[in-house]
């Protein structure tokens, strides 16, 4: 068993890597909405399962104003707007395919200052932001793509994260944090976890897309909640007329009806 | 789960540092080389201040436990009175010391630990080797972090 550690915690946002600031973040919620159905002739309380609640909780960092893509100006900046936020769960110094990551579309509601060892941002998150669909109850999926720069398409075998195909959909979250040029990244499943069996899983594709200074990548794209998804899952990138991309991307397989 | 210390003590011997040769515990020198400096672990008082805490129940070869420690090494960089000048290699002697610390500090390829912490730099001045020859030199102990299942 791998014992994740806080070190190995990994954050980004809005396609801005914010772990070298973070300090931490959290509580990384999903909870449920409790619905009382208790009725007279109930021995004991009756809940019923509501809509949860989903949030990062609050991310703790150091100020940092010296550059133009630091903490200030791009967690200040996003102040009142959603943030694309996910959080990497690493067991090693070097997150691999396979970590659990929190990932989704939060509204960022405050930002708070405040100079005590070392001067500190404190970013409290809500719930999911309105912008996109909440199609999927589920925050949690599985990393595919640490962040490593990249030069080529991917000829390698995937991850087995479920132990078998699953029909219920899901999403996947991505966060582009260097290209220089345009590159197409997406999700590839396979039945056998060979490199000949992968294909594109439909839809799980972010288009053409690249990061600019100041103009980061980050987004969640959803499958419908009946799509077939096979066993084995890894990226794919289209490299375009790039030469190297840096980006994460994670995948979370809908299990549950 | 054992403890990792031979992987440990490897990994550490096989970091990069300009000028400055690094020994595992296998290879500490009985006497250093005057014309190479050398950093090896300290046979006297290698490992030291081992806490074991538990953080899990279960039984001993299942419960998780996390192990700290600290490791000493030894800077032998130059025999005191090599030069022209008693301190002619003083400050050559530090640059080293903080180059080790920096690779230390910076590398993410230290295997067998989860941390690796430096905790403090002693008897920063006269050193000797396993022979009892005194250089220009330094210890640095390390805290080491482990898990244990």
């Amino acid at each position: 068993m791998a014992r994740p550690v806080p070190k190995n915690l990994r954050v980004y946002m809005n396609g801005h890597d914010m772990s070298g600031y973070a300090r931490d973040i959290g509580p990384l919620t999903w909870k449920y909405q409790e619905l009382d159905a208790t009725v007279l002739t109930d021995a004991v309380k009756v809940m019923l399962t509501g809509q949860p609640e989903i949030s990062p909780g609050t991310y703790n960092g150091v100020l940092d104003n010296t550059t133009a893509e630091t903490t200030h100006p791009i967690i200040g900046a996003g102040n009142g707007a959603p943030d694309y936020v996910m959080a990497v769960i690493g067991s090693a110094s070097t997150a691999v395919a396979g970590d659990p990551v929190f990932g989704g579309y939060f509204q960022q509601t405050g930002y708070y200052v405040e100079g005590k060892d070392v001067v500190g941002v404190t970013i409290p998150f809500s719930n999911r932001g309105v912008d996109i669909p909440a199609v999927y109850d589920n925050p949690w999926g599985v990393l595919l793509h640490a962040s490593i720069a990249t030069t080529a398409a991917n000829t390698a075998i995937g991850i087995d994260d479920y132990g078998a195909a699953t029909s219920l959909g899901g999403y996947m979250a991505y966060q582009l944090l260097t290209s220089d040029n345009n590159v197409t990244i997406s999700v590839q499943d396979a039945a056998t976890n060979l490199n000949a069996s992968f294909a594109d899983i439909t839809g799980m594709t972010t288009g053409a897309i690249r990061a600019f200074a100041n103009n980061r990548k980050a987004g969640i794209i959803t499958l419908a909640r009946t799509a077939t998804v096979r066993r084995y899952l890894r990226w794919q990138i289209d490299m375009g007329s790039a030469t190297t991309a840096t980006f994460v991307l994670a995948f979370c397989r809908e299990t549950r009806y | 789960m054992t403890l990792q210390i031979a992987a440990i003590a490897s990994s550490i011997a096989g970091l990069t540092v300009s000028g400055v040769t690094l020994k595992n515990t296998t290879g500490i020198p009985e006497t250093v080389d005057p014309r190479q400096p050398t950093i090896f672990p300290r046979p006297d008082g290698f490992v030291s201040g081992l806490t074991i805490i538990r953080d899990s129940t279960g039984i001993a070869s299942q419960a998780r436990k996390t192990a700290q420690y600290n490791l000493t090494y030894r800077l032998c960089y130059t025999p005191i009175g090599a030069g022209r000048g008693l301190f002619d290699v003083y400050g050559s002697m530090v640059t080293a010391a903080f180059a080790f610390l920096d690779a230390v500090i910076a590398n993410d390829a230290i295997t067998g630990l989860v941390d690796i912490t430096p905790q403090d730099v002693t008897a920063f001045g006269p050193v000797s080797d396993p022979a009892g020859v005194m250089f220009h030199g330094c210890d640095f102990v390390f805290m080491i972090t482990e898990f244990i299942n």
